[in-house]
């Protein structure tokens, strides 16, 4: 499948510096708690993924700024907008990377790659590179190789040429995977590649083994999953002064569903996203996928509850987001399995009595809520014997 | 008292559910799963599945006052062939733990 992989790099970084151009000029670090996300590429040994502390301790200079994730959502939607004017089939594989299927489309590669690029530098006003090529793995080197702007075109059938000389470090494998490979004097995907593919199995694994043999040669079996747009609803309430109540949160987000619950027009819901920002930025977030889709205020009402109720504010917030997704008809209903009106409660109830006897153990169970509000999930629920 | 599940319990043991399980994850550079080894109900190994999606990464910190602190990472994911799956990556003992989201 012949794909355009659209990389803005330092995706998280890049924003930033439209925010705040200082950070054009000075080594900087996007961090979310107290790890890094993103750090400028002078900042030697400063990783994803790294306490803050350390990369603080080692660059006492950099600018450290926190992550703005709302506006990194919001301006990936508009890269996957823009990029619909490429191809109708893309994918947003994070955010700043997208993948376009250009199969088919009758255009010069690199005319299509400079579309690619003014499209999403109107949208966003980030310049991103693009690697067109067969399969997200060739795309998405072709990609990194490139400066900001620029395009790399891989022509069909000669994916594995263009790999030869590449580093391993490109491959999409843990830290330790690479290590592994360097180890054993593999630095190149053309090293990788020159190995029988039985001999890469038998050191990494049938499954990982076959796909590092695979993308050393070139070869990509991953699928475009192309983004569906989907309807959804959302209320937002900002409060007259910040809050730090729990129970005025709680009580935002029961209005909101109020609202919600009117607009939904006998639809059904399949998630509910949760936002609580301050001046602006998202300070915590969850989003709850249901086991079916449901219109049920009570049931809405409860999972809010329950997830508000987790939270333990840390500082004031001035605004609550409640957004229902995935809307559409409801399709179908779970029934309980026993209910307190069926009449065969009793008989089943002696029944299992009799099954405990014959065993001398419990042998049927029902599960009770224990503490449904703790934030550990496997201290929510138990199940005790059924006649306990 | 909680005992976990699963295990040789007396007669009226209190199982809890939801027990973290643990899991392999391929993660990649900035700690964020690639793949797991998603086992389903069975004891045997599974195979690997690929991480489609991040639906949502947060942290819990607790109980850093006490003998047990508990701190992880969480990880609400998408795995190959639309199977929504949350992991957690336990920050005290570094291991990765499955658990269901009770």
């Amino acid at each position: 499948m012949r794909l355009a992989c659209v990389s803005v790099p330092r995706f998280a970084l890049a924003v930033e510096a439209r925010l705040d151009p200082r950070l054009l000029r000075a080594p900087a670090i996007v961090y979310d708690g107290n790890r890094v996300l993103e750090a400028s590429p002078e900042l030697t040994g400063v990783h994803p993924g790294q306490p803050l502390r350390q990369a603080r301790a080692a660059y006492p200079g950099a600018v450290c700024v926190p992550p703005n994730l709302l506006l990194y959502r919001a301006i990936s939607g508009a890269m996957l907008q823009a990029l619909g004017q490429v191809g109708p089939q893309v994918e947003l594989a994070e955010q700043g990377r997208a993948y376009v299927d250009v199969g088919g489309l009758d255009a010069d590669a690199f005319a299509l790659a400079g579309k690619t690029v003014d499209v999403v530098r109107a949208a966003t006003g980030l310049l991103p590179s693009v690697g067109v090529a067969e399969g997200k793995f060739v795309a998405r080197v072709a990609a990194e190789l490139c400066p900001p702007g620029d395009a790399g075109v891989v022509p069909p059938g000669r994916e594995r040429d263009f790999l030869r000389d590449k580093s391993v470090s490109l491959l999409p494998f843990a830290p330790e995977t690479i290590e592994h490979l360097r180890t054993l004097a593999l630095h190149t995907l053309g090293d990788i590649a020159g190995l029988p593919k039985t001999a890469v199995e038998a050191q990494f694994g049938g499954g990982a083994g076959r796909r590092l043999w695979e993308l050393a040669h070139g070869i990509d079996r991953e699928p475009l999953r192309p983004h569906r747009p989907e309807e959804s609803l959302s209320e937002r309430l900002t409060f007259d002064a910040p809050v730090v109540a729990d129970e005025a949160l709680l009580m935002a987000g029961r209005q909101l569903l109020q609202r919600l619950a009117g607009r939904l027009d006998r639809r059904a819901a399949r998630t509910m996203r949760l936002q609580v920002l301050a001046g602006g930025r998202l300070l915590w977030e969850r989003l709850e996928t249901f086991r079916e889709p449901t219109a049920d205020e009570g049931r809405l009402a409860f999972i809010l509850k329950t997830r508000l109720s987790a939270l333990r504010l840390t500082e004031a917030v001035d605004t609550l987001v409640v957004t229902l997704g995935g809307i559409g008809r409801e399709a179908a209903r779970q029934p309980k399995l026993m209910t307190e009106a069926n009449p065969q409660i009793a008989s089943l109830a002696d029944a299992i009595r009799q099954v405990r006897a014959r065993y001398g153990r419990p042998v049927v169970w029902r599960a009770v809520e224990v503490d449904p509000c703790s934030r550990h999930p496997e201290e929510r629920a138990a199940l005790i014997p059924y006649d306990a | 008292m909680l005992t976990a599940s699963g295990g040789a319990g007396g007669p009226d043991t209190v199982r809890r559910l939801n027990l973290p399980r643990p899991l392999r994850v391929e993660a990649g550079d900035d700690g964020t799963p690639r793949r797991v080894q998603h086992r389903g109900q069975t004891a045997r190994p599974g195979r690997w599945r690929a991480v489609v999606q991040v639906r949502e990464r947060y942290r819990v910190d607790d109980r850093w006052w006490t003998d047990a602190p508990v701190s992880r990472e969480y990880f609400e994911l998408l795995l190959d062939g639309g199977l929504p799956f949350t992991v957690f990556h336990d920050r005290i003992d570094t291991r990765w733990y499955a658990q269901r989201d009770g």
